[in-house]
């Protein structure tokens, strides 16, 4: 809850940050560099599961990006970023072997990859302030360690490569695609910075909010 | 000022009789006949040893023949941390690992051990190599290591039992590897007696760590599945297959893992696979003892 009023402050604080004349937009499209966060992402519950071979889910974890774009200030963008999500100590996977089942939990773990967006606006609320989706694509690497727990009478724990989790259920997950469907509110501050506040599905799991600022290279008009 | 000529000479003529002593003296020490009795013949030290020495087996049972005469027998034991041994032995018809405790040392002792071997059988026309796993009571005793097994059974080839019988004599203290043959050892870190403690979440129990690891430098890929065996108080033994978790030990890492049970009792963890030569591999833990 802390995290939503946090990114909901920091958007109309961004919003009241805005000059009242914006002459001197970015109309053209041009190169820019962009970055990211999201408090957290999360995987919960059953929804997913099958795609894992778990049972049960609960991975959750923030979310950092950095990255190039293409665009204009009034228009939309594409670009493509660097994508670290990492996974919470308290993340579990229940995997479903052949013979039972391995409790996984994530003590150092994270997913490192690569993500194409594009952010399309659809509707715009005064000069400065866009609605739009923002999609998203691409592949991260399972990194790190985890501890796959057997609970039998004596319990037994092991510490695997993160990609080594998934071998119980007879392969190995080294990559996982990436997407990202969002719905998005974008606003102008200043003359080349865009904030943007968006939420939705961020594969593999959900995110309540993401926030991107968006720094546009090219020439003033 | 004025150097004292001399004086310096005479400071590197001294220095120069001292040098031509030593090297005098040192050449006497070197030379045969002059050490204080003849050297010790070369038998198995405090922390192993290499045993060159027979090793018979006798069919007890099973629609399998395998051969009963008297066999060439190299085995190299190790003594680990908390009276520990592991070893591997090869023979004309079989190879295999052992894995026990030791009570006494190498030059006087006894030890219990499992011993898990592969042995080349006959079905008919078709040649098997059966997996066989039994218990193996030994004595040692100067330069001298005899054992004999119980029952001897074999998970893939139905029926067959057998017994064997072993005689070796030392002849180094450093345990030696088999060419081309991968070598994974596993031991319980503090030793297979387990004194009571506290398992993950605060829970009273028995912990402890296992270590596998793989001396000869050749990646061992394991089958995917391992089989635990237990046993609580007075009862029977429990018996699990679990899916492996890792299935890849590089020749030359170690891995461990955890465990913990809040009753005493005791544990054995068994371990199959393959070398990076086509070698089949079967391990197992140390019997693990956990509480009085």
């Amino acid at each position: 809850m802390m995290t939503r009023r946090c990114a909901a402050l920091l958007f109309f604080a961004c919003l009241s940050l805005v000059p009242a004349q914006a002459n001197a937009q970015i109309d053209d499209t041009s190169w820019g560099i962009t970055a990211g966060f999201s408090p957290q992402w999360s995987m919960p519950g059953t929804m997913l599961a099958k795609l894992f071979d778990a049972t049960t889910l609960d991975v959750k974890g923030p979310e950092f990006r950095l990255g190039v774009i293409r665009g204009t200030t009034l228009g939309g963008e594409w670009g493509i970023s660097l994508i670290h999500k990492r996974l919470s100590k308290e993340s579990t996977l229940a995997i479903e072997g052949s013979r039972d089942v391995l409790i996984v939990v994530a003590n150092d773990a994270e997913l490192l990859g690569v993500e194409v967006h594009r952010f399309f606006p659809f509707a715009r609320a005064g000069e400065r302030v866009q609605v739009g989706i923002n999609l998203g694509g691409g592949i991260a690497q399972l990194r790190g360690f985890v501890t796959g727990t057997y609970r039998r009478t004596t319990t037994t724990d092991f510490t695997l490569p993160f990609p080594d989790a998934f071998l119980v259920t007879g392969r190995e997950i080294d990559w996982l695609p990436l997407g990202r469907a969002e719905l998005a509110v974008a606003a102008l501050a200043g003359e080349r910075l865009k904030v943007r506040v968006s939420g939705g599905f961020n594969m593999p799991g959900f995110q309540v909010v993401s926030v991107s600022f968006s720094y546009l290279l090219g020439q003033d008009r | 000022m004025r150097i004292p000529i001399v004086s310096a000479a005479h400071t590197w003529a001294v220095a120069r009789l001292f040098v031509a002593a030593a090297v005098l003296t040192s050449a006497a020490a070197c030379s045969p006949g002059t050490l204080p009795g003849s050297p010790s013949p070369l038998g198995a030290g405090g922390g192993g040893g290499r045993y060159n020495g027979s090793i018979t087996y006798r069919r007890l049972g099973g629609n399998y023949s395998i051969s009963e005469v008297t066999q060439t027998l190299n085995l190299s034991l190790v003594v680990r941390e908390g009276n520990q041994i592991t070893g591997r032995f090869e023979s004309g018809n079989s190879s295999g690992s052992l894995i026990g405790i030791l009570r006494g040392d190498l030059g006087s002792g006894t030890f219990e051990a499992t011993v898990l071997v592969l042995t080349s059988a006959n079905q008919g026309a078709a040649t098997v190599t059966c997996e066989g796993r039994g218990q193996v009571i030994g004595a040692l005793s100067g330069r001298n290591l005899s054992w004999t097994s119980g029952s001897t059974t074999y998970d893939n080839c139905a029926g067959l039992n057998t017994t064997s019988q072993a005689l070796a004599v030392a002849v180094s203290p450093i345990p030696g590897d088999f060419p081309s043959r991968a070598s994974v050892v596993i031991t319980v870190l503090g030793g297979p007696s387990v004194a009571r403690g506290t398992c993950a979440g605060g829970v009273s129990g028995f912990p402890f760590t296992v270590e596998m690891k793989e001396t000869s430098g050749i990646d061992v890929t394991f089958d995917s599945r391992f089989v635990t065996e237990e046993r609580r108080g007075v009862g029977g033994v429990t018996s699990n297959t679990l899916d492996m978790p890792f299935t890849d030990l590089k020749g030359g890492s170690r891995r461990t893992y955890g465990a913990c049970s809040p009753m005493a009792g005791t544990y054995q963890a068994f371990f199959s696979g393959s070398d990076a030569n086509g070698n089949r591999v079967r391990v197992a833990s140390p019997l693990v003892t956990m509480g009085p």
